[in-house]
């Protein structure tokens, strides 16, 4: 179902830290189109997680430029930005769940982008927010705990309700910051699984930083390498040979 | 010397002069307490409790817990919105005009507030319940903006990544886990306002406080122990319910 049409483009990208010697990101170009999934690869420091950051706009470019849906940042303002993101659901390593909120109020976060501050603060969701609400818990297998405060959950039932929020948003994109670097992993590769189904069925793009190669040659359409900041590595994950790990992976 | 340097002798020697002058500055003499009998009398007055006044007395001090209450309460909800506007990572330009804003507050005794509130609307528990608001208000502004400050960030990015407007974000990824020590902080302020309460009665603040001045300085020694006797069971009672309440949101 994929077609042509570049969703989400970096055209240059660079990010240079305040006060650090060399780029963190250093002129990246790449273009992503829906239905792809792309594991992000590289060691510690690479710019990894500064790259996912960029697409969302967490991290602001210093040079060169993200079109996302034929806007480019550029020429949005703070609240343009804010709007983008709402169709870009994020999953983080360390999930950043609210605690002290139950799975079903963490899911509804998801929601805040779209919906009016005082709608917000009040807590009031209409029939069909309340049904999509109840259908992502239901994906990611946690209807039996939707009442549960999320800090009583396991670190994988945690990282369900962070993809629930995400699918909560409705998302074009997906974009995961080490999703599974925290989990064991029996848990990574089923988290992994959940992520590629809901993948597919909603035709996304997704864009996932792992550490694990195993994981990313398994589930991944396409595989980006990156090193000190640099694409070096852009292709199949079939492409991905040994010495070409080997490179990356050096110190 | 394994666990010491001699950088901890000169510190030590410096506690120790320290020590030795505010001895001097207090009168600091236990062999004052020679007159230990003087206290015995002292305290044979209080007994028999006078129990006759202990109707009136149960109101009065119905009344400070009422100022505290009032008072420490209202302050909790001025500083709810005010701690957005003190703490680093919410405030915005806020931040230094509001933090300077509360110290100068802050630093201004309770008692003195107290005076001047009486002065202003009259004698009374009205005038303390203000003074004990504006004291509160400020200094629960400081605290829970440092609990803002040191929240978990994590949350906060997830509301920004989710496309949260930043109030939403900030309510949102903050209150949540900053709320059994806002609760925590609220309770201690609580049991202090009574305190302030009680301090305030001296200068005409109304209450249990007043009470106790009076009948102190009219040598009615055994309403002085009904009255110390209330304060005491108010203060247990509050530190009590204080506690279960922090447990139960924990």
């Amino acid at each position: 179902m994929s077609c042509n049409e570049a969703l989400l483009t970096i055209e240059n990208g660079a990010v240079r830290y305040q006060k650090a010697e060399s780029y963190a990101l250093d002129h990246v170009t790449l273009t992503f189109q829906r239905g792809e999934f792309v594991c992000i690869l590289g060691k510690t420091g690479a710019g990894k997680s500064t790259f996912i950051r960029t697409l969302n706009g967490l991290q602001a470019l210093t040079e060169g430029d993200i079109t996302y849906n034929g806007r480019s940042y550029q020429t949005l303002d703070r609240e343009g930005l804010r709007r983008q993101r709402q169709k870009m659901g994020m999953i983080f390593q360390h999930h950043q769940l609210i605690p002290r909120l139950t799975v079903l109020q963490n899911v509804y976060t998801g929601l805040f982008g779209s919906r009016s501050t005082i709608r917000n603060i009040a807590g009031l969701f209409n029939e069909s927010e309340r049904q999509l609400a109840r259908d992502v818990v239901e994906q990611v297998e946690l209807l039996p705990h939707l009442n549960k405060r999320v800090d009583l959950l396991s670190g994988g039932q945690r990282q369900r309700v962070g993809i629930a929020r995400a699918l909560a948003q409705s998302p074009d994109v997906f974009l995961g910051d080490e999703p599974v670097a925290s989990l064991d992993p029996g848990t990574a590769n089923r988290i992994f699984q959940l992520i590629h189904r809901l993948h597919e069925e909603r035709n996304l793009l997704t864009v996932i930083n792992v550490h694990d190669v195993k994981l990313a040659k398994r589930y991944a359409s396409r595989i980006v390498a990156l090193k000190d900041g640099r694409v070096v590595f852009d292709d199949q994950p079939e492409a991905l040979t040994e010495a070409i790990e080997d490179m990356l992976y050096e110190s | 010397m394994a666990w010491f340097k001699w950088k901890h002798l000169i510190l030590f020697l410096l506690v120790v002069a320290l020590m030795v002058w505010s001895i001097n500055v207090t009168e600091f003499d236990i062999r004052k307490f020679s007159q230990f009998n003087n206290m015995i009398d002292f305290l044979s007055n209080w007994f028999p409790f006078n129990t006759s006044v202990l109707p009136t007395m149960l109101k009065a001090s119905l009344v400070t817990l009422g100022m505290a209450f009032l008072g420490s309460f209202v302050g909790l909800l001025v500083a709810l919105p005010v701690s957005l506007l003190a703490a680093k990572n919410t405030a915005g330009p806020f931040y230094g005009s509001v933090r300077i804003g509360l110290s100068f507050v802050r630093s201004i005794p309770e008692i003195v507030l107290g005076l001047m509130f009486l002065t202003i609307v009259g004698p009374g528990p009205f005038a303390a319940t203000i003074a004990i608001i504006v004291h509160n208000a400020s200094v629960l502004s400081k605290l829970i903006a440092e609990l803002i400050e040191a929240a978990d960030k994590g949350p906060q990015e997830a509301m920004k990544a989710v496309g949260a407007r930043p109030l939403i974000g900030a309510l949102f990824s903050v209150f949540p886990q900053i709320w059994p020590n806002v609760l925590s902080h609220y309770f201690y302020r609580f049991e202090v306002a009574i305190r302030t309460s009680l301090m305030l009665g001296l200068v005409g603040g109304g209450g249990i406080g007043q009470q106790l001045f009076v009948h102190f300085k009219t040598f009615q020694y055994s309403t002085v122990a009904v009255d110390v006797m209330l304060i005491m069971i108010i203060v247990i009672v509050v530190d009590f319910l204080g506690s279960r309440v922090r447990q139960y949101v924990m």
